[in-house]
């Protein structure tokens, strides 16, 4: 019964090192959405004109989807962001992976966004986008680590809960 | 939303009847309504460009064109001008900054106000060329939307050249104001430009259009009158004798002017050009 017991807990020890190591991955993806919406919204904004709510709507990423239907008239994009920042930034909402560097990109841009001319939202969306890039060329480095790190540290403690147990 | 709900979110209640409404950085707001003028709040100098970007869908880069021209139209066909310093390269505008005043034109859609002047269109049983002129502010526009609507009604193949998108209003291709079943609206691009792709494009037997006064909308008008197509448009003037005298006005294009009155909708004369 006792060697049932550690196993089982080995088991579960080393599964939640595998949690915690998705989220990283959970990052990477969140970072793929969000660079590739970004780059959506440029030909409706600077392209055609659209206004901001349309453009985050025809995104094709959800937060950014999420931002735009919450932009009602005469909410600002950084009032929407906020408020979808909270609804999905909590434990297990659509925004939980990202770190807070990624956050503080989002901040800038919504709080910049259809706020200026044709230009500098251009050079907004650009920045945007390569500020991103570069979190998401750190976040795929950080999923090998991740992987290797946080399962090890499961089995690892699953097993010494398993010795004190046996 | 329409403009005026927007504009009470934003001011606070709006009287009725509204026409316009001026809205001046550290001064009350001014609402023109149809019985006289009546003043609201003031509004305080830093909140000005919150309202302008409000308006404004919050998404300045999507109107910056047409606020180099001094005004933006909103979804219903309201016209919102803006007033502010305009950094210019040479004569052609950048842009507009530090916006002062706003000045915000209540678009108005009323069944029959071209009633004074229709019938006239058809002496000798035919369709004439008509030029509808009057001060700002007295109705041409929404006299020409009910022409337009009326003629599309009575069967005729009406195109608008709608630079200012005041006319049809237009929404993602769709006319918010009635403008007619046999009507096709070419919006947002200089006139000249809408009249020579209207003509190509759309087969009119009619082409309607806002607020001459340009020699290349001149030029256009005047060779879509020499395809056989009817023109009905409106230029600003308070008489004849000052229609007379504006240059950029094609008048060998139109047969017939339609003077508006003094007050909005009331026709004072009809002339033979």
């Amino acid at each position: 019964m006792r060697w049932v017991l550690a196993l089982c807990v080995v088991a579960g020890c080393t599964l939640s090192g595998c949690a915690m190591a998705g989220a990283a991955r959970r990052r990477v993806r969140l970072l793929e959405a969000l660079i590739e919406g970004v780059r959506r919204m440029r030909p409706h904004m600077i392209g055609m004109f659209e206004p901001v709510k349309r453009a985050l709507e025809a995104s094709g990423c959800p937060i950014l989807e999420a931002v735009g239907g919450g932009m009602d008239p005469g909410v600002t994009a950084s009032a929407a962001w906020a408020r979808a920042r909270k609804a999905e930034g909590r434990r297990g909402g659509g925004i939980d992976a990202l770190s807070a560097e990624d956050l503080e990109i989002l901040d800038g841009l919504f709080e910049q966004l259809g706020e200026t001319g044709r230009d500098q939202q251009e050079l907004l969306l650009n920045g945007v986008c390569a500020a991103l890039q570069r979190n998401l060329e750190d976040a795929r480095r950080r999923v090998g680590e991740a992987d290797r790190l946080y399962i090890s540290l499961g089995a690892l403690t699953g097993l010494m809960i398993a010795l004190i147990l046996i | 939303m329409r403009t005026l709900e927007r504009l009470e979110a934003l001011l606070g209640a709006i009287p009725a009847g509204l026409m316009e409404v001026r809205i001046r950085a550290g001064r009350p707001v001014q609402y023109r309504c149809a019985d006289g003028d009546r003043f609201g709040p003031v509004v305080p100098a830093d909140r000005l460009g919150a309202i302008l970007a409000a308006l404004a869908d919050h998404s300045l880069y999507a109107r910056e064109a047409e606020l180099k021209e001094g005004y933006f139209t909103m979804d219903d066909g309201c016209r919102v001008g803006v007033c502010g310093r305009l950094l210019c390269d040479g004569d052609r505008p950048t842009a507009l900054t530090d916006a002062g005043a706003l000045c915000v034109r209540v678009c108005r859609e009323i069944r029959g106000a071209s009633d004074g002047f229709y019938d006239a269109l058809f002496e000798d049983d035919r369709l004439h060329s008509a030029l509808i002129v009057s001060g700002p502010g007295l109705g041409k526009t929404t006299a020409l939307r009910d022409a337009a609507r009326r003629l599309s009604e009575d069967g005729y193949n009406v195109c608008i050249a709608d630079e200012r998108r005041e006319l049809a209003a237009c929404a993602l291709g769709v006319p918010t104001l009635d403008v007619g079943p046999r009507t096709d609206v070419m919006d947002g691009c200089p006139k000249h430009v809408a009249v020579t792709r209207l003509l190509r494009a759309a087969s009119p037997e009619v082409i309607v259009t806002d607020e001459i006064g340009d020699r290349r909308d001149a030029e256009a008008l005047a060779e879509a009158a020499r395809c056989g197509v009817r023109i009905l448009a409106s230029a600003h003037a308070g008489s004849l004798e000052q229609l007379l005298a504006r240059k950029n006005v094609c008048l060998d294009v139109f047969e017939l002017a339609v003077l508006l009155g003094d007050r909005p909708g009331q026709v004072k004369a009809i002339h033979r050009l």
